[in-house]
């Protein structure tokens, strides 16, 4: 069934509000299912886990209205100054945090809140490999900026990795090696990649049968990784190929099965209530593991159908981005997240060893709420920019859209609304009439849905002064990094 | 090599090729890859939860649920009155409950100190040695988490609180709201060391479960499916025998625990433990003590057992030395190298040799035989040789009757007789009166468990086939060389001397305590006459009030008993010397003999001398009691 060309292009140009739908139900049915996990008895106090992961995701939300509202593009050379405090608060947490678990992840703030460099780092620092290798600031040449621009990257993933963060220090590494493909690979390559690495994770599932079912003493396959450091990326590597698996992985993957197909129901989750899914790991990186458990494989399917769209859209707004800084950045944050996403579910169902990367805007843990909302914003003000560089182009008698563009503008156009409903209803239609004008002439810009377009004269300079400034920006991009002239 | 590291960038620029890029398509790519993965999750999901895992199920169940055995509560062994020998008294314990001190969220290392903590605080309040023993080490405390699950740990068990101490707890106790003052049964005696041998002992132990049970294949104590409380099992004598009765059958609580495994989050199913049936036994507690007091005051070893005559049932039995019970802890390599072997019964599992007591059975068979009556002389010459060894009495006796023998206890009579009447028929006596014909003794099936084990008496019998010679002939009339026989078995044969009949010794009554018909306990009818018992009865008499007599010891003013007595030579062969082992049987009171008497001191001087005067206070106790009366008070109440 073909969408009608009309629909289709309301539906792709307010694609950024299908976006932020889908974080605002994720984000609510992780708070739902975090409180899931606070319930530990009645003799003792319920532990509000869900409270905070709630103030988390305000800020959040409000970072991402900010930041939906903000051009990227304007983020300019303030992205090297972030990912300078990155590198100083990744150096900082190793130096003198505190160690949690055998890891030097987090720094406490006020003795209560607890703040996670690697998170910080995990975002500024694509961005501002998307930045350098679309509008370095200096002139270099073409083999000294990708060397400097894979140092960029290295370096805070060196320092992550040495936290221990294996699995965020990967994760960066590959988002990066992603943007880069996108950007610079022809289609062919990407395809044999694609294909490479989707036969070699069937492969290696059909081995991981095999290993599994030969029952390999754990201390044997131990011994063989003897020489590595980190002891726990170890054990996590032997249990992943032991059939009995990790204390942490079996309870995963019996919490799904038990869920069956409707769940157990609210607070009847036995296996992480009563601890069995240990209560470290339940609301974080397990807490899929929660849902498939209280509300089976009907709850997991929705979230995954969640995703499904999250990850669809962020990459359709990366197709249109218009310019490669946002496309890259676009292309960035959605493949960490949909990284972030697919190895989290492949782990917590055993298909990958455990690593701790949690589920975007659903798994509790402040600081990655705040920067995966923030990137959600940046996001959306890329979708935001690529409508309006369409709008700019398009017919000007073609209404431009039935909703409003900027929610800021929204917002403010939300008082003036209720006082006209007010007046409606004592029909007094010449005073509201009147009050239309006076809104339209405030409201030009975000009282579309009101009055109609704005005005086409106003459209039309600013479209063309934008034209001008993106033309520019195009030919120093050429002159600088002739590869990016094919976006 | 070198070169292509230095140069990796040129190297990927190659590997990436000149072809024409296309970023929405590889964006598209990139999006149906990710919906591939997405996609396996869903299959898996739709493999484990839709189809469902009922191996995976299982394992879900084994770790969540625990069934929780309740001990039921063990029946009482009561004596013939309804008194109870051995049964329940309360005894407390104190138990901390971890799912009240203990906050899920806490670690290991937090769950344990608290528990420490709780538990010093706790000793603090009862400052006594006692206490002290609380203060354990952590891996004590781990293993007695491990081993408790839900049960909760118990700080002090079995003891018997003092008023202060139940003064304390009851101020306290709002201190300490994890921790719970429980009653739980102990077993304990009618009186220290009733019945010690026959009745047994309990020991506290958790059931058997299988090596191999699936519950706890993994090892892990949080795939344990059963916890196990200990509850009270015979390990000895009627406990043991009986145990299936008294035991019951336990109860089962399935619940859901905590992954730590202390905690009952929900109770899935309870049923109640079913307790123990009583035993009902024809032990009287009364006699028991008596008999135990007289006969072992000294702590000689010996055994005793009384029946009555009327129907064979055991009244009272025991065995010296006692052992101690298993709960007190003794040095059991120390009993076990004890010479005099404590842990033998030797009422029920020792046989002696009846020595001149079987002159009181075979001179009712001289007398059913009809080859001799009991007017009949015989002299008798002191020494003589038998087969060329120098035998006979010790002195000589002249010539002597039935009775004047039985009084006496003239070897040489018996000889005589013997040979007279003839070997093989005294045998088959012998046989029947010591209850050898009782076939139920190998069938377990036909009386149950309510059975009393005891061993099969044996008749000597001749070296050659059926000839006999002098000497055998000698030593069968004597009492001596093979024949040997249970205390029961001796007891009975004695007490055939009133009824004629052999009655089966037994020592249980049916289910309910209703008395059973003497029918059931018959063994055989001995061939004899009223006449012929009367006259041994007579001579049994005048073993204790003639003069001289051997049994005069034993005599009891204005009570008629009928006894006998005997020695009995036994080699000792680990110490290389013979000892004497003494016996007396009696009938009480002889003018109408209710109770039949048999007992055996080892290692004494002689029947008269060692055992007449305990038997004397034996029938005194039992004057007190009232269990028998006076000759003369006896035929008042007959008269009236």
């Amino acid at each position: 069934m073909k969408m009608p060309p009309k629909l289709k292009d309301v539906f792709r140009r307010n694609q950024d509000w299908l976006l932020l739908c889908v974080v605002l139900a994720l984000v609510f049915l992780g708070i739902m299912a975090i409180r899931e996990t606070d319930f530990v008895g009645m003799a003792f106090d319920v532990h509000r886990k869900w409270v905070w992961q709630a103030r988390w995701a305000a800020i959040g939300g409000t970072l991402l209205l900010l930041a939906r509202s903000v051009d990227h593009r304007s983020l300019g050379t303030t992205i090297f100054a972030l990912y300078g405090l990155s590198i100083v608060l990744l150096l900082f947490v190793l130096v003198f945090g505190a160690p949690i678990n055998g890891a030097r992840r987090w720094i406490t703030l006020f003795g209560v809140l607890s703040f996670q460099p690697g998170s910080f780092a995990l975002f500024v620092v694509p961005a501002t490999f998307c930045y350098w290798m679309s509008n370095c600031p200096f002139t270099l040449s073409k083999k000294l900026h990708l060397r400097l621009g894979v140092v960029l990257v290295l370096v805070p993933a060196f320092l992550i990795f040495i936290e221990p963060a294996g699995g965020t220090s990967l994760a960066l590494v590959v988002t990066v090696i992603v943007i880069d493909l996108v950007c610079r690979a022809p289609a062919s390559v990407v395809k044999r990649i694609l294909l490479f690495v989707g036969g070699g994770f069937v492969l290696a599932q059909a081995v991981l049968v095999w290993v599994r079912s030969r029952n390999i003493d754990p201390v044997l396959i131990r011994e063989t990784y003897e020489l590595w450091p980190y002891k726990h990326q170890t054990n996590r590597i032997v249990w992943f190929l032991t059939d009995v698996g990790s204390w942490n992985g079996q309870q995963s993957v019996l919490c799904f099965v038990s869920g069956g197909l409707v769940g157990k129901g609210s607070g009847q989750g036995f296996l992480q209530s009563l601890g069995y899914l240990p209560r470290g790991v339940a609301s974080n990186d397990f807490l899929f593991s929660v849902v498939g458990e209280t509300t089976g494989f009907t709850g997991c399917v929705v979230i995954l159908l969640l995703y499904g769209v999250l990850i669809a859209s962020g990459f359709a707004i990366a197709v249109r981005a218009k310019d490669t800084f946002g496309r890259m950045l676009a292309c960035g944050i959605t493949t960490l997240f949909a990284l972030h996403i697919v190895v989290n579910l492949l782990m917590v169902v055993r298909m990958l060893p455990v690593v701790g990367l949690p589920l975007p805007f659903f798994s509790q843990g402040g600081t990655f709420l705040v920067m995966s909302m923030l990137a959600m914003g940046v996001l959306a003000s890329v979708h935001r920019e690529s409508v309006k560089a369409e709008l700019s182009v398009a017919d000007e008698s073609v209404p431009q859209s039935v909703l409003p563009v900027g929610v800021h503008q929204t917002v403010l156009s939300l008082g003036p609304l209720l006082q006209l409903f007010f007046q409606y209803k004592q029909s007094k239609l010449t005073e509201c009439a009147q009050a239309l004008e006076e809104l339209a002439a405030a409201h030009a810009d975000g009282f579309l849905f009101a009055l109609g377009p704005p005005d086409p004269l106003q459209k039309k300079k600013k479209g063309a002064k934008r034209r001008r400034s993106q033309k520019k920006n195009t030919d120093e991009l050429q002159e600088e990094f002739p590869n990016f002239s094919a976006l | 090599m070198w070169s292509g590291l230095t140069n990796w960038a040129a190297v990927y620029d190659g590997f990436l090729g000149s072809a024409k890029r296309d970023p929405g398509r590889v964006l598209r790519m990139l999006t149906v890859a990710f919906f591939w993965s997405l996609a396996a999750v869903a299959l898996w999901l739709i493999i484990h939860q839709v189809v469902g895992a009922p191996e995976m199920m299982k394992t879900h169940d084994r770790q969540l649920i625990r069934r929780i055995h309740l001990p039921p509560e063990r029946g009482s062994i009561l004596d013939c009155n309804g008194i109870a020998i051995r049964s329940n008294a309360p005894s407390f314990k104190f138990v901390l409950y971890l799912d009240a001190l203990i906050d899920p969220r806490d670690g290991r290392k937090e769950c344990l100190r608290k528990i420490g903590q709780a538990v010093i605080e706790f000793a603090k309040l009862f400052d006594t040695p006692t206490y002290r023993r609380l203060l354990r080490t952590e891996i004590e405390l781990q293993n007695a988490l491990s081993a408790n699950g839900p049960l909760g740990l118990v700080l002090n068990k079995d003891f018997e609180p003092s008023d202060q101490m139940m003064a304390t707890w009851a101020v306290h106790r709002g201190t300490f709201p994890h921790i719970r003052l429980e009653r739980r049964l102990r077993r304990v005696s009618a009186y220290p060391g009733c019945l010690a041998h026959a009745v047994g002992d309990v020991r506290l132990e958790a059931p058997i479960v299988p090596r191999h049970n699936p519950a706890m294949k993994s090892g892990h104590p949080r795939d344990r499916y059963h916890i196990f409380q200990k509850e009270a099992r015979g390990v000895s004598g009627m406990e043991n025998q009986l145990d299936s009765i008294l035991r019951g059958s336990p109860g089962a609580e399935v619940v859901i625990v905590t992954a730590r495994g202390f905690k009952r989050a929900t109770v899935i199913s309870k049923t109640a433990p079913t307790p123990g049936r009583h035993v009902y036994t024809t032990i009287d507690i009364r006699l028991q003590k008596i008999a135990e007091q007289a006969f072992f005051a000294d702590g000689r070893c010996g055994a005793f057992v009384i029946t009555t005559c009327a129907d064979g049932a055991v009244r009272a039995l025991g065995s010296s030395p006692t052992p101690p019970l298993k709960s007190t802890g003794a040095n059991w390599d120390a009993i076990m190298s004890d010479p005099s072997h404590p842990l033998l019964n030797r009422a029920t599992q020792s046989l002696y040799s009846p020595g001149s007591t079987i002159k009181v059975i075979l001179a009712q068979a001289f007398l059913a035989s009809g080859k001799t009556t009991a007017d009949e002389m015989v002299d008798c010459g002191g020494k003589q040789y038998i087969d060329g060894l120098l035998r006979g009495c010790k002195r000589a006796h002249g010539k002597v009757c039935l009775r004047d023998a039985l009084r006496l206890s003239c070897n040489t009579y018996f000889h005589e007789m013997g040979l007279r009447v003839g070997d093989d028929y005294l045998r088959d006596w012998l046989q029947l009166a010591y209850g050898c014909s009782d076939v139920s003794k190998k069938n377990d099936a036909k009386d149950g468990p309510h059975r009393l084990r005891i061993r099969g008496s044996r008749i000597m019998t001749p070296r050659d086939e059926g000839r006999w010679r002098d000497f055998e002939n000698w030593l069968l009339c004597i009492g001596q060389g093979q024949t040997e026989v249970s205390m029961p078995s001796m007891a009975n044969a004695v007490a055939a001397l009133v009824t004629g009949v052999v009655f089966r010794p037994h020592i249980f009554r049916d289910g309910t305590g209703a008395p059973v018909s003497p029918d059931q306990h018959v063994i055989c009818h001995l061939d004899t006459t009223p006449a012929i018992r009367r006259e041994v009865l007579q001579g049994m008499i005048d073993v204790v009030h003639g003069n001289p007599a051997t049994g005069r010891r034993a005599r009891v003013p204005g009570l008629l008993v009928a006894g006998k007595t005997g020695t009995a030579e036994r080699e000792l062969r680990s110490e290389r010397r013979v000892i004497n082992n003494t016996l007396m049987v009696a009938l009480v009171p002889a003018r109408a003999p209710k109770y039949a008497i048999c007992c055996v001191i080892e290692d004494g001087e002689s029947g008269g001398r060692t055992v007449a005067p305990r038997l004397k206070k034996v029938i005194e106790g039992m004057l007190k009691a009232g269990l028998v009366v006076l000759d003369e008070e006896a035929e008042k109440r007959e008269d009236s």
